[in-house]
């Protein structure tokens, strides 16, 4: 029986300090939130 | 007067039912049958199941709804159709079973088979709720493992290391979104917690790769490339400390470890003490007969259980597979008053390359039917027979997946301030790589990222969403 090694990551893309950042801080996430629903309406009406 | 019956009141069946009765002049009767009186809003169920949410906050009880807005509700379970009724009365009917398993025979002129899934646990032994791991399909599940999660919690809590598994249970699952997200807020509780130094994370899926989904995963324009979901997925596994085994089937649960095989042929056994691994899908056992009594399951339902409908469901390799083999209006081949929507339908094929181990065995995921896109179907389903009862001469309305876009957000962890979430477009939701070689989708309106805002969307869905259920004032406003 050959058993898979699980893998742990040591290959993987990391985000940088100022990106893994961003993504909780505040002022940056109101932008985001504004952007995110915006891309998403915009995707919905395509889709109609 | 018509008569349109919907089996079934989850994200389809009660968006079709609400979207008819609002169609139609009271004139004409809608009835939803379905063995729970409550709706659930089943995105949800993974903050029920790290103990974030009480059952009762992703619950909806309909009777009032229903009995507000003019929808009869029967409860029971369907179990037959008899689509061309009998030799004594040619009305189509179906057969309910009630909780105490009497039967009655309900009348319909139009049906909507929106009956979602069967969680089929039984496709590997020892997993669910009844053997030796959790699930969190329904609210009742997603409550029992909150009680087994903040066990594990408390062990971790006095010193103790413990192996916690988070993944699908089976080589043909769907829905690897939902335990990607559960794990997520498993490994953001533990943090939270203070509980998280002595936990080993493992997610498990039959996915090839990481950030698949069950949709060949998502390429998304990234720093001048066109990158795959894979990526920023093992990422933040990478980022969160998630040890991770993919192509994996679960042959089996027992004695505390679960034994897999993996695309490559690898076996193996691993060991652990709490385990959330979601089930195979297959329909929910409708039987279908024909006016004579003959048996007629087999033309009216694919060998997974679940209904055919306009779809191209002649086998075809990878390289063939079409946008075009994609359902448009979900109308029953056989019976042009019966459709299927959500995840009911027969889907004509997987959306992920299909993969076999070397012993044969098929691991790659099912394709998934999102939220989005089942209310959709049911909204358009709704629409195209109320306009046939009104004798309106309108085009069908369509919602072909390969037409559709979806919008999702998947949840990493649930806090105001610290927790995030992924959100994710894609369009279409199958992907069409003769129009987009390479990428299969539409580059401007697919994308992801993660971040706070995530989790503001994710919670403000979940009201909103309650809110629509419940057909509060303005409902309909609510985009699917
Ligand atoms: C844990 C989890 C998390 C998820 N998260 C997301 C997410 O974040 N976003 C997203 O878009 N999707 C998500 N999904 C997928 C989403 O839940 C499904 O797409 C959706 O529920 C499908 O809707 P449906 O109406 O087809 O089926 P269901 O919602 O399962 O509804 C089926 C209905 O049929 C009833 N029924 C069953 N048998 C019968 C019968 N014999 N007769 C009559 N009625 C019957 C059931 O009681 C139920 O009311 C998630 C799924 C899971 C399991």
């Amino acid at each position: 029986m050959t058993q898979t090694p699980i893998q742990t990551g040591a290959y993987a893309s990391r985000p940088t300090p100022w990106t893994a950042f961003l993504r909780t801080f505040l002022p940056w996430q109101l932008v985001r939130f504004a952007v995110i629903n915006l891309r998403m309406l915009r995707m919905l009406s395509k889709s109609r | 007067m018509a008569k349109v019956m919907v089996l079934g009141a989850g994200i389809a069946g009660h968006t079709a039912a609400m979207t008819a009765r609002r169609a139609l002049p009271r004139e004409h009767e809608v009835v939803v049958v379905s063995p729970k009186d409550a709706y659930n809003w089943v995105p949800s169920n993974i903050w029920v199941g790290v103990g974030r949410m009480s059952p009762e906050e992703v619950l909806v009880p309909l009777r009032p709804v229903y009995e507000r807005a003019g929808i009869s509700f029967v409860m029971g379970r369907a179990v037959e159709l008899r689509p061309e009724g009998t030799p004594a009365s040619p009305r189509p009917f179906v057969v309910v079973e009630a909780a105490d398993g009497s039967r009655r025979e309900e009348t319909y002129d139009w049906l909507i088979n929106a009956t979602g899934p069967r969680l089929n646990f039984g496709a590997t032994p020892g997993l669910g709720p009844d053997g030796e791991t959790h699930s969190v399909c329904t609210a009742e599940h997603a409550a029992a493992t909150a009680r087994a999660f903040a066990a594990c919690v408390a062990d971790l809590k006095k010193g103790a290391r413990r192996t916690l598994v988070v993944g699908t249970g089976h080589g043909s699952c769907t829905c690897e979104g939902a335990a990607f997200e559960y794990l997520f807020n498993v490994e953001y509780e533990l943090r939270r917690l203070g509980a998280r130094d002595k936990a080993r994370v493992v997610f498990l899926t039959n996915e090839a790769a990481l950030g698949d989904f069950g949709v060949d995963g998502l390429r998304l324009k990234s720093g001048g490339y066109v990158v795959h979901s894979r990526t920023f997925a093992e990422s933040l596994f990478a980022e969160r400390g998630v040890e991770w085994l993919t192509g994996a089937h679960v042959r089996s649960v027992r004695g505390g470890a679960l034994e897999y095989e993996t695309l490559e042929g690898a076996e193996g056994r691993l060991e652990f003490d709490f385990g959330m691994l979601l089930p195979p899908f297959t329909g929910v056992g409708l039987k279908s007969f024909g006016r004579d009594g003959v048996e007629t399951t087999a033309e009216l339902f694919a060998p997974s259980g679940f209904m055919k409908v306009d779809a191209d469901y002649a086998p075809k390799p990878y390289e063939e597979w079409a946008p075009a083999d994609w359902p448009r209006v979900y109308q029953s081949p056989r019976h042009p008053n019966l459709f299927a929507v959500g995840i009911a339908f027969a889907p004509p094929h997987p959306i992920s390359r299909p993969r076999k181990s070397p012993s044969g065995t098929v691991i790659s995921p099912a394709p998934p039917r999102t939220g989005m896109p089942s209310a959709v179907m049911g909204r358009v389903v709704a629409l195209n027979t109320a306009d046939r009862i009104l004798g309106r001469e309108t085009p069908a309305r369509t919602a072909s997946m390969a037409e559709l876009g979806a919008a999702c957000v998947a949840s990493a962890g649930a806090g105001w301030l610290s927790g995030t979430a992924a959100s994710m477009t894609m369009f279409p939701i199958v992907p069409d790589y003769a129009r987009w070689p390479g990428v299969g989708r539409d580059l401007d309106y697919t994308f992801g990222e993660i971040g706070s805002a995530g989790h503001w969307i994710k919670t403000l869905l979940h009201h909103m969403f309650l809110y629509k259920a419940r057909a509060q004032p303005g409902w309909w406003l609510i985009p699917e």
